[in-house]
């Protein structure tokens, strides 16, 4: 039985994994990667308050390519490297369009495209209106949101994807939730953890965008012991919201990387992974305020939190795959 | 007879020649010394700072070969600028109680020069809708960017040597932070005023408040300096002009 035959004999069952090809998987994982990178560009900008560096948008001071010198380099290295992901998104909505046989991945491909240019013009926009809060929070959250998307389309084409859809990965894995209760319950506890990771990113862009970051100088406490600062007031109030909110995702993620351990012996290592990049992303919150904002950490901070997301994410999807397919032994 | 006669011309041509004399005297006599101008109708201030400055902070202007090429040195900065005998440099100083009334803008636009990687001046003073004639002295990028709260905030490309921009604040409004996105060091401060009675402190401490049409009385006076905050001291105005001292601790 060919692979064709194959998927076609299962499509009842659930539906067909596409047989996705090497350079399309490679080039959706590459894209992902590159997004990270982006994340990274865009958090030195405004690490480095570069966010207007150049006022004019799309060109920079009038050409395609200016003079790379102080923050410059920031804002049009970010530009520059935005465009070629959004090219790289063309081609590859062109690609899954052109080739892959199922609608939904096809509509999810121009879904990223329309994404990626919506987050182009969001940044413009920033330019033009001279950095309002609201709209920088906004590119900054839809960002994670196009990383989470366009990761969710790579992994439509893996081979995890295709086995599970094909019926396949219960005879690739050990499966140790034969009922699959604990796998739903997992489940249920990545999308829980999903919300509340992103509740936490959108809260530390409202913090970052309206120069919350030091408004409390110190922590865990000052030096006279004391949880909050003398006077608060609400860029105080937006800081902590990000920082007490922090032990929350952090438990709801922890909860996720345990249950979904428990229920996937095959999930471990990437629910170890998750469980030590959210312990790091704490450490990090504490050294930008230990290091009075440095801007290398900041912006180290902001891309590991878009990797919590990330990770988050796909763990739930990986769970959300083997609870929709029946994967049993 | 021909003795007498030459008497005569000798003690003629004596008078004649010291009349010449007069005459090439009189009139050095008769010039006049220039009169002196009218005095300039101002107040006159002397700013200090009281304890020690801080030090200057190094600044990392590696980012562009040009602020490094102007500054062989390197940067460093300081907001506090006291000189030997602790006069503070960069003072916003501005008379308070003065009549209420419309005052002109000046049609002298404001020179604010973008050079060395540094603006020029670092504190100043406009009247309100008085131009602002922005310049990039330098080989680079610098873009103006004002930051007012009341007032219509800009952004502007200025990438060109000799490049000059005019921009104005229509409305009264203190201490406007002005910085550049690019080189994130070089910031400035613009106060658009109501009325032309301000001044700013030069590397002595030194300030002139120029109180031409200014009623003699009592007026206050109001210094600001960008971290040590704002004191207040008072100036009595009398035949236009007047002192005052203020200390900044």
């Amino acid at each position: 039985m060919t692979a064709l035959t194959r998927r076609t004999a299962t499509a009842s069952a659930a539906p067909a994994g596409a047989v996705v090809s090497s350079p399309r998987r490679l080039f959706a994982f590459g894209l992902v990667c590159s997004i990270v990178l982006l994340i990274f560009a865009g958090a030195q900008v405004k690490s480095h308050n570069a966010g207007l560096a150049e006022p004019d948008w799309p060109l920079g001071y009038g050409k395609v390519w200016p003079s790379m010198v102080g923050g410059v380099f920031h804002e049009h290295g970010h530009r520059a490297l935005a465009s070629l992901i959004g090219l790289a998104t063309v081609i590859l909505a062109i690609w899954t369009v052109r080739t892959d046989s199922r609608a939904w991945a096809r509509r999810l491909s121009v879904a990223v495209l329309g994404m990626v240019c919506l987050q182009g013009l969001l940044g413009g926009l920033t330019v033009w209106f001279l950095l309002p809060s609201w709209l920088s929070a906004s590119h900054g959250t839809l960002a994670q949101t196009f990383l989470c998307v366009a990761a969710w389309l790579a992994y439509a084409f893996s081979a995890e994807w295709a086995a599970a859809s094909s019926g396949e990965l219960g005879q690739l894995e050990a499966v140790d939730d034969p009922d699959g209760k604990a796998t739903r319950r997992a489940c249920s506890a990545g999308v829980f953890a999903v919300v509340v990771v992103f509740i936490q990113l959108i809260l530390g862009a409202w913090m970052r965008h309206t120069e919350a970051g030091l408004a409390v100088a110190f922590f865990p406490l000052s030096a006279a012991g004391e949880v909050l600062p003398e006077f608060i007031d609400e860029r105080v109030i937006i800081h902590m919201a990000h920082r007490g909110f922090a032990f929350v995702a952090a438990l709801a993620v922890w909860r996720l990387c345990v249950v979904a351990g428990s229920a996937r012996s095959a999930l471990q290592r990437h629910s170890t992974v998750l469980a030590l990049v959210i312990l790091v992303q704490g450490l990090l919150g504490a050294m930008v305020i230990w290091q009075g904002r440095s801007p290398f950490v900041t912006s180290l901070h902001v891309t590991n939190g878009a990797l919590v997301l990330l990770l988050t994410w796909l763990l739930m999807l990986r769970l959300w795959l083997r609870t929709r397919n029946g994967v049993t032994s | 007879m021909l003795a007498k006669t030459a008497l005569v011309v000798l003690i003629a041509t004596s008078f004649a020649a010291n009349g010449l004399a007069q005459e090439a005297v009189a009139p050095a006599a008769k010039t006049e010394a220039p009169a002196a101008a009218p005095a300039v109708a101002a107040v006159t201030g002397q700013v200090s700072f009281k304890g020690e400055a801080p030090a200057p902070s190094p600044v990392d202007i590696s980012s562009d070969p040009v602020c490094e090429g102007a500054h062989a040195d390197g940067l460093a900065r300081s907001t506090v600028l006291v000189n030997g005998r602790g006069g503070l440099m960069n003072v916003f100083v501005s008379l308070t109680g003065v009549p209420d009334k419309r005052y002109k803008a000046p049609e002298q636009p404001v020179v604010l020069d973008q050079t060395g990687c540094t603006y020029v001046p670092h504190v100043f003073g406009m009247v309100k809708k008085q131009d602002i004639e922005i310049v990039n002295s330098d080989d680079t990028l610098h873009n103006i960017h004002a930051m007012p709260k009341k007032n219509k905030e800009f952004n502007l490309a200025m990438p060109m040597k000799d490049m000059k921009v005019k921009k104005t604040f229509k409305k009264d409004e203190e201490a406007i932070l002005i910085k550049c996105d690019v080189h994130p060091w070089m910031t400035t401060w613009c106060f658009s005023m109501e009325h032309p009675y301000f001044g700013v402190s030069d590397a002595d401490g030194n300030v002139t408040v120029n109180t031409a049409d200014l009623p003699d009385g009592d007026y206050g006076v109001t210094l600001w300096h960008e971290s040590l905050g704002t004191v207040e001291t008072t100036v009595t105005v009398a035949g236009g002009a007047g002192t005052f001292k203020a200390t900044f601790e």
